[in-house]
């Protein structure tokens, strides 16, 4: 008797048209479970109401479901029936059609933007090495340019000295010329008087063997004087020993460092003051 | 007219609760007109329904695995979600703006060319034959969603005789559905 009574109050129409409080749309859904009637009269009115609504309807414009379509279906992942097993995550929040389709503009704005500057990046940085690998070359060109001309001002300054001394009045110039056996060695000695400082200018000698060092003696009183190693200067035109007094200078081969006494064997060139 | 095919509601609701595109199809073919109708019994605007409509759809395709066939009917589901929407739209400041510059227009004009005649169709013509007093409630209640309490207070009658009499009118509209 009760149920038919709970039937009859309007709550199954209420729940229904959705104008039940929770408190009783709760209750109804107990009854529904405990009584087969209680859910037999929700159907009942439910599909009453249904085919009230089908049975006379306004078709809405046409263009609404493919606006819909594109709302959902563009930026959702479409599922093909096949693929039952691949789980799916549902958006659930519950954004306007009208800012679902700016999100999907803008998201297509951002993409290509992406892709813009992307392009721009990979052309930047190609452009970047490229520049980079010239500058480095340059860079490593210039450092030996700059060596080179090192080397080159070295050479001038005393290709400069080496002119004012040849042309000092003060200089004495003494030709060594080749010994017996090294006909072809020759070498020049330029003796500043005044300073007593010498110069030596052994182009014409052959390449020191390994090891080996051309020597420069000066004859002082019949006795050699150490005048310093030939090869220890880079240019043709070395400075050697302050010298105060000599007689003749001459030139022999010796073991690298130099020797205390000339190996008179090995002289190879000879002029007297 | 291609024959189409006719899927019970229990297939339907699977197929949708898996996010089928074909499915979605089906349910707008099937219910757009029933929804939208519904939608204007309380829009009437049409430009508004028709967001409304895009919305509702949206709606129920995102929120399907919220359904439950438990508490009842796949349409019934949806109709609540019609409902609801429409009156949201109806509670929103876009809505309140529209229908203030509908009012000077219409002054100007006296058209109403958007707005259907939706007295003449489905719930509205049913309510429509509802004696007063229960009209005035179901009006209120359904198509404007406002609280039993709400009512009591706007119609100056107690909440107990609201509940009652709605409860009453509710149960007069069952008899006139099922007619």
């Amino acid at each position: 008797m009760e149920i038919k009574e709970y039937i009859k109050s309007g709550i199954i129409e209420s729940y229904v048209l959705g104008l039940a409080s929770a408190e009783e749309a709760a209750d109804l859904e107990i009854m529904m479970q405990k009584h087969a009637e209680v859910k037999q009269a929700v159907d009942a009115f439910a599909e009453a109401l249904e085919q009230n609504i089908l049975r006379e309807t306004v078709t809405p414009p046409a263009e609404i479901k493919q606006k819909i379509i594109s709302a959902l279906f563009t930026a959702e992942q479409v599922k093909t029936p096949s693929s039952t097993t691949a789980t799916y995550t549902l958006s659930t929040q519950e954004t306007p059609v009208v800012k679902l389709n700016f999100w999907k503009y803008a998201a297509a704005a951002c993409v290509v933007l992406f892709l813009i500057s992307a392009a721009f990046n990979y052309y930047f940085y190609n452009s970047y090495q490229s520049a980079n690998g010239k500058y480095q070359a340059l860079l490593t060109e210039r450092t030996s340019m700059q060596a080179s001309i090192n080397v080159m001002q070295t050479h001038l300054e005393e290709m400069t000295t080496g002119m004012h001394i040849m042309n000092n009045t003060e200089t004495r110039k003494i030709k060594m010329s080749g010994t017996p056996g090294h006909e072809t060695s020759f070498a020049t000695v330029y003796w500043d008087t005044q300073s007593r400082n010498v110069y030596v200018m052994a182009d014409k000698l052959p390449k020191a063997p390994e090891g080996k060092q051309y020597q420069l003696w000066a004859i002082v009183n019949g006795k050699p004087v150490d005048a310093g190693m030939v090869s220890d200067c880079t240019g043709n035109f070395c400075k050697m020993k302050n010298i105060p007094e000599a007689q003749a200078f001459a030139i022999t081969l010796e073991k690298q460092g130099g020797s205390v006494a000339p190996s008179l064997d090995q002289m190879y060139t000879m002029g007297n003051v | 007219m291609p024959e189409i095919k006719k899927y019970s509601e229990a297939q339907l609701v699977q197929m949708l609760k898996q996010h089928l595109q074909p499915a979605f199809g089906y349910l707008y073919e099937s219910y757009s007109g029933a929804l939208y109708t519904v939608i204007l019994s309380i829009i009437t605007d049409k430009e508004l329904a028709n967001d409304v409509l895009q919305e509702v759809f949206v709606k129920i395709w995102r929120q399907i695995d919220t359904y439950d066939e438990s508490k009842g009917r796949l349409f019934t589901w949806m109709l609540n979600i019609a409902r609801n929407a429409s009156i949201d739209m109806l509670r929103s400041k876009g809505f309140q703006n529209s229908r203030q510059n509908r009012e000077l227009t219409e002054t100007v004009y006296e058209s109403g060319s958007t707005q259907v005649n939706i007295d003449k169709i489905g719930l509205r013509k049913i309510v429509h034959t509802l004696k007063e007093e229960y009209k005035v409630l179901v009006e209120l209640s359904y198509f404007q969603g406002f609280t039993q309490e709400e009512i009591s207070k706007m119609l100056n009658i107690p909440l107990g005789t609201v509940k009652t009499r709605l409860r009453n009118a509710l149960v007069q509209l069952r008899e006139l559905v099922k007619s």
